[in-house]
């Protein structure tokens, strides 16, 4: 088992370095000179200033010295400074990778626990209308963009009846509640595709096993059906929240950066598109970086839980 | 196959849906009612109105006009993309999977390498700094879901290599061209259409994600994603403004999933769930 | 003596199976096929039997070019079947036709029935386009289906109907020799007569040679002149069928026969049960491979006894008969 986990360990350095490399000269060989960027357009005229610009940055080193540079940087977490001002790169990513975490796990955790309950009552309720109507919220969460559900969320909860702030990040320690406030929408509607999904998974792995053998016999030594169920909901919940949220990730890294944009959520991925915008190309990298990590992270964990779980899938 | 498509209901229903979708797309800049790129000062904003049937944007174009044509370029972005991603997926799954050896191992690590990342956060670098534009989008969302499309073409050709009817050609003398025209492709036909239709919904959700953000197709040109976006802003000062092109987006994603699921259904009982 | 059809000298086939772990790779051989060598002569029909996994459709494929071996040399009219490249292997493979086991896939499903018989045809470029159709037609009728089934598809076809399909292709192109690789064995009893009389009516039209493949003992005798009986990649007793039926030398060929199912009620029983399972293929044992099952082991079976002749029309691998001390 130990052997199993370094080896997820390994893997996930391997890739990391990959998407660093890729990361790194995917820009390299992106059109524009960082250094005029830098300099702006007036003075970015001036050739001579720009080789000092270059000198300065570093990009008159060869490729792979300059490669090797900012990986070894990386792995001390100095990911260099801003283009525009002398602000560095971490700072950034410092303040932005904390609320990021926050919308995304407040996201799993409600995905989960709306999806499971859903999935449940679906399968008890095989053909019912609760199994209709979780059905039709997995079919709509699963096809609808999250920032169309966002939209439908802001009219209704802010618009309609002013219940909610529509956009903004409060910080909890000026205003808990505020804060606890301007998160319900957006981690809601990052959570509808893995509500869908989560609700798909229990329910089809429920109905799975209800059929079984074993619970017939469950039934026919007459233990009710709330006992069978809560000895097996248990396991298969676990079991397909693992599953989707593995399946899920890269949607999820897609929700955040779409609702991030919308509610003016001022985490990675709206630092991320600023970024771009800018051509940062130091707080692009870092933040690619960053997002790619724990993507690859989650991914791995995933494969663990799987391998602790199943032996057969090591 | 044909037959029990048709009989399928959720497959009639999501077409009938879809097929006014495809037509607005291929004849839009024919029947719109005014020009979707001409501004209007003195009609900004409005919503209902006897002229302008479902209101103006904020710089007074009429918003119909736009969601007509603004359809155009996420199905064009999404077809292109589908069909690079099909003929790039097939092409390296299928000889992963029937050649095995160095060429298999060098088109899967290639394909891992690829799904480092999660698909929209190298869309958004390329686009960013490569610029958008619909050949430009059609050409990276189509290249990002080839890893997608060759893990299943390459199982699937794994699957029908094995068989006997495979064997059979090839003890015939058969070449390599043949019996992939004859024996794989034939065979394989039913997961690609699958996994067609749900590439062809992931793009669509990807490039209206990039246009919400302002990186997807150029503007004034419109496209519903886009107008998603601009109209977020003016939710308080129009709200159908928003309203409009959502619901066009969302019931056309839906119908996109239902078709997927009838596909998957009929085509891949394997697969159900 | 005139040219043998089918030589065989010496063929090896080994896989590798790999056992992973992080920090080493182990590798393990499978004999599959170990040191094989059978001659088959024109018109003749010969049988060749063992358990399922003892390496007999691996020799087949070694035969039709399908699986390259590791060593040894296969003869197919006196030429070196393996050393072919290119246009005359291609034309020697019509030499050789393969009649496979699995009825239900081994025709293309996506393929009318003309489509798949067309085929040899399509691939040798032999005939013209409409002549095709014709021959497809002939084919058809020779192996007793009607010709109305040419736009057909394989699934709406029985068991029995799809091996005629397959011996339809098979014979296409008037190979010398056709390979049946357990060509009944999937098929229910009744059905199995008619396919075997078909082939034996085929033989005779067109004086085929046939090797005969099949874990089924009844079904070899029935229509065989020569048998080999391969064990773990290894053929241990070859001749000619009456001889080693009525009189079996190898202790593995007694217990095979033994098994088979008597149709006289009066006749006595004894069986020659072997102990044990078959080793796995893997780590087969060393020497004679029947050596950890054997009833009359001996020390010397600890190394490889070879195929010797002990009749005029009987050869056998083991130390109880040879004296190779």
């Amino acid at each position: 088992m130990l052997k199993f986990i370094l080896k997820q360990i390994f893997v996930a350095i391997i890739q990391i370095l990959i998407v660093a490399t890729i990361v790194f000269s995917l820009l390299r060989f992106m059109p524009g000179d960082p250094a005029v960027l830098a300099l702006g357009t007036e003075r970015g005229s001036d050739p001579e200033a720009v080789q000092q610009m270059r000198e300065q940055l570093g990009l008159n080193e060869p490729f792979l010295t300059q490669f090797a540079d900012w990986i070894a940087g990386v792995f001390q977490l100095d990911f260099g400074q801003s283009l525009f001002n002398n602000v560095q790169v971490w700072d950034y990513l410092a303040s932005s990778i904390p609320k990021t975490l926050e919308l995304a796990i407040a996201a799993i955790i409600i995905g989960s626990v709306v999806g499971v309950t859903l999935g449940i009552l679906a399968s008890i309720n095989r053909g019912g209308m609760i199994d209709k109507l979780a059905t039709s919220i997995a079919a709509i969460g699963l096809s609808f963009p999250v920032y169309i559900t966002g939209t439908a969320f802001v009219l209704i909860l802010s618009i309609q009846f002013n219940l909610l702030p529509s956009s903004g990040y409060v910080d909890f320690f000026d205003d808990p509640i505020g804060h606890l406030k301007s998160l319900i929408m957006p981690s809601f509607a990052i959570s509808l595709p893995l509500i869908a999904s989560i609700t798909r998974m229990t329910r089809s792995s429920m109905l799975e096993v209800l059929d079984r053998d074993f619970v017939r016999t469950l039934r026919a030594k007459g233990l009710s059906e709330k006992i069978i169920l809560i000895r097996h909901v248990l396991r298969n919940a676990v079991i397909s929240v693992v599953t989707v949220i593995g399946l899920e990730m890269a949607n999820l890294i897609g929700g955040t950066v779409l609702i991030e944009y919308m509610f003016n959520w001022s985490g990675l991925s709206t630092l991320l598109v600023d970024s771009i915008n800018s051509r940062d190309y130091p707080i692009i990298q870092g933040a690619v970086i960053i997002i790619a990590s724990f993507y690859i992270l989650i991914n791995r964990t995933v494969e663990i839980i799987y391998g602790l779980m199943d032996p057969r899938t090591r | 196959m044909f037959k029990k498509l048709l009989q399928n209901k959720q497959f009639i229903f999501s077409t009938i849906l879809l097929l006014p979708v495809f037509i607005v797309a291929l004849i839009g800049q024919f029947i719109t009612p005014y020009d979707p790129l001409e501004f209007n000062h003195n009609q900004v904003l409005i919503k209902s109105s006897s002229e302008h049937l479902l209101g103006t944007d904020e710089f007074g174009r009429d918003i119909l006009s736009r969601l007509i044509v603004g359809i155009q370029p996420t199905i064009l972005v999404a077809i292109g993309a589908t069909a690079i991603s099909l003929v790039g997926g097939t092409i390296f799954g299928v000889i992963a999977g029937y050649a095995r050896g160095i060429a298999e191992k060098t088109v899967m690590r290639f394909m891992d390498i690829v799904l480092c990342f999660p698909p929209i956060l190298l869309a958004l670098l390329v686009v960013g700094f490569w610029g958008s534009g619909v050949n430009n989008l059609m050409l990276i969302i189509g290249l990002l879901y080839i890893p997608y499309f060759a893990r299943i073409t390459h199982s699937a050709t794994l699957q029908v290599k094995s068989l006997e009817y495979v064997e059979s050609e090839l003890s015939l003398g058969a070449t390599h061209f043949r019996v992939i025209l004859k024996s794989i492709l034939p065979n394989i036909t039913s997961p690609i259409i699958v996994q067609a239709s749900l590439t062809f919904a992931a793009t669509i959700l990807l490039e209206s994600g990039l246009s919400f953000l302002g990186l997807g197709v150029t503007p004034p040109a419109p496209s519903w994603g886009q107008m998603i976006g601009d109209a977020s802003g003016y939710i308080h000062n129009n709200p159908f403004y928003v309203i409009w092109p959502s619901l066009c987006l969302g019931v056309t994603m839906l119908a996109i999933n239902l078709l997927g699921d009838s596909l998957r259904d009929v085509l891949d009982p394997k697969l159900k769930r | 003596m005139s040219q043998p059809l089918l030589e065989i000298k010496n063929v090896k086939k080994h896989y590798q199976v790999k056992s992973k772990n992080i920090f080493s790779t182990q590798k393990n051989n499978v004999h599959a096929v170990n040191d094989v060598s059978l001659t088959i002569n024109e018109g003749e029909t010969y049988g060749l039997v063992g358990e399922s996994g003892c390496g007999k459709s691996t020799l087949a494929r070694v035969i039709t070019g399908l699986i390259k071996p590791d060593s040894g040399r296969v003869f197919i009219d006196g030429e070196d079947f393996l050393q072919l490249k290119g246009k005359s292997l291609r034309d020697k493979r019509r030499t050789v036709q393969m009649v496979f086991q699995k009825p239900y896939e081994s025709l293309n499903p996506k393929m009318t029935i003309g489509e798949i018989i067309r085929a040899p045809f399509d691939i040798h470029n032999v005939y013209h386009k409409r002549e095709r159709e014709e021959k497809v037609k002939e084919l058809l009728d020779l192996v007793g289906l009607s010709e109305k089934y040419m736009s057909r598809y394989p699934h709406e076809f029985s068991g029995g109907q799809r091996q005629r399909i397959g011996i339809a292709r098979a014979i296409a192109l008037h190979p010398k020799l056709i390979i049946c690789d357990e060509a009944v064995s999937a098929l229910d009893v009744s059905i199995q007569a008619q396919v075997l009389n078909l082939l034996d009516e085929l033989q005779k039209e067109f004086k085929l040679t046939y090797l005969f493949i099949s874990h089924d003992l009844s079904v070899v005798r029935h229509v065989s002149d020569n048998i080999g009986i391969m064990y773990l990649g290894e053929i241990v007793e070859t001749g000619d069928a009456d001889t080693i039926y009525s009189s079996p030398k190898h202790p593995y060929t007694e217990a095979l026969l033994s098994a088979i199912p008597k149709a006289h009620p009066k006749q006595v029983k004894t069986q020659k049960i072997l102990e044990g399972d078959l080793p796995s293929p893997i780590n087969p044992p060393e020497g004679c491979k029947l050596n950890t099952r054997c009833p009359h082991v001996m020390s010397i079976c600890k190394t490889k006894p070879n195929l010797e002749s002990i009749k005029e029309k009987q050869k056998v691998a083991c130390y109880l008969y040879n004296d190779q001390r």
